[in-house]
């Protein structure tokens, strides 16, 4: 149910960016917490090891770039019309980088290779990217 | 009357165009007659790519500026950007097929290509349902601002994706059909001419509707 939370939070006497980035934090929160839920079911239903150092961190900064790009589509649309249907429209071609480094990776490190170390580095760029773009841009959403 | 000319000459090279495409130009030997859709597709590419340009750099005025000159201006270079781009990536398919051997391949220019015409068609439609106009305005020109800068992103991330998946490229992407002769560069350099002039005439006109409906919307 909408009860205009977003609205109230951008009535406060705060700065944007604080309100872009605490709901990262959040939402970064919630991803890394279900992802570590489905690795742990992975490990225990389908017998892999995956609690490897190399794809914790591979979680941790793919999760991330997930949250930022999340919670930039969201806060963009969060006021108009339509926005279940243009949320997804740009978030999906927005991480499609992101998806494509991850997916790789894992392929590699299940098959205990890792043939491309510039995956991370393709994540780690993205995500400070964004997270700069998200920081810039969070003055000109809801100028009133 | 400067119109006029500039919409008359466009004709006449695009008559040009058709008759070097169809008549002057010899078959070419490797591919057949399927090689004439370069004349077509790299035009409306470029077409494309300089549409995308145009949109990031007007967005990032209008953010700057609140002109709405630069507001209309990406919103005129967005609509025919995305057609021109949606009929490259059509008749790239079309000439995928028989070239490739496959429609469509996770190849870095396709998928890039896909990605951009998605983020564009978010924008425009985007721009179809919000209400409020300012705020749509600011938040349009933000949507193709991070559109232009995940671009590059996404071309990289298709490069290296390739790389751990080779597939096997014969035909426009391989280092031999670059180097083609002086008739198909001089009825190339004569497409990309005609296209982008018809491209920039579309443009314009729909850049007069929108300058209208901005027009009759304020005086309501």
């Amino acid at each position: 149910m909408d009860n205009k939370g977003i609205e109230l939070l951008i009535l406060a006497p705060i700065d944007q960016e604080i309100i872009i980035v605490s709901k990262i934090i959040s939402n970064f929160f919630f991803t890394l917490l279900s992802s570590f839920i489905i690795l742990f079911s992975s490990n225990v239903l389908f017998n892999n090891n995956l609690l490897d150092y190399k794809f914790i961190i591979l979680i941790i900064i793919s999760a991330l770039g997930f949250s930022i790009v999340g919670t930039i589509t969201s806060f963009l649309f969060s006021k108009s019309r339509g926005k279940e249907i243009l949320s997804p429209l740009l978030f999906i071609p927005l991480v499609s980088p992101l998806l494509m480094a991850s997916s790789s990776l894992t392929n590699q490190i299940l098959n205990n290779e890792i043939q491309n170390q510039s995956w991370y580095g393709l994540i780690i760029g993205y995500d400070l990217l964004f997270f700069i773009l998200g920081i810039s841009i969070s003055n000109f959403i809801y100028k009133e | 009357m400067i119109n006029k000319l500039i919409i008359s000459s466009t004709l006449i090279i695009n008559i040009l165009m058709l008759w070097m495409i169809f008549w002057w130009l010899p078959i070419d030997i490797s591919q057949g007659p399927v090689a004439k859709t370069i004349f077509i597709h790299v035009p409306l590419a470029w077409c494309s790519m300089i549409a995308i340009c145009v949109v990031a750099i007007s967005s990032i005025l209008y953010l700057f500026t609140k002109k709405t000159f630069w507001d209309n201006n990406a919103q005129a270079f967005a609509e025919t950007g995305l057609v021109f781009g949606l009929s490259a990536l059509i008749t790239g398919i079309v000439w995928a097929k028989p070239i490739w051997g496959v429609w469509w391949t996770g190849e870095a220019k396709l998928t890039t290509t896909l990605i951009l015409i998605l983020i564009y068609c978010a924008y425009i439609l985007f721009r179809s349902l919000y209400t409020n106009n300012e705020q749509m305005k600011n938040i349009a020109a933000i949507i193709a601002v991070i559109g232009a800068i995940d671009t590059p992103l996404i071309y990289f991330a298709a490069n290296l994706w390739q790389e751990a998946h080779p597939v096997t490229v014969i035909g426009p992407l391989s280092a031999e059909e670059t180097s083609f002769g002086m008739y198909y560069g001089i009825t190339l350099l004569i497409s990309v001419i005609a296209f982008t002039f018809t491209f920039l005439i579309l443009t314009t006109t729909r850049y007069k509707t929108i300058k209208i409906e901005t027009h009759i919307n304020n005086k309501e």
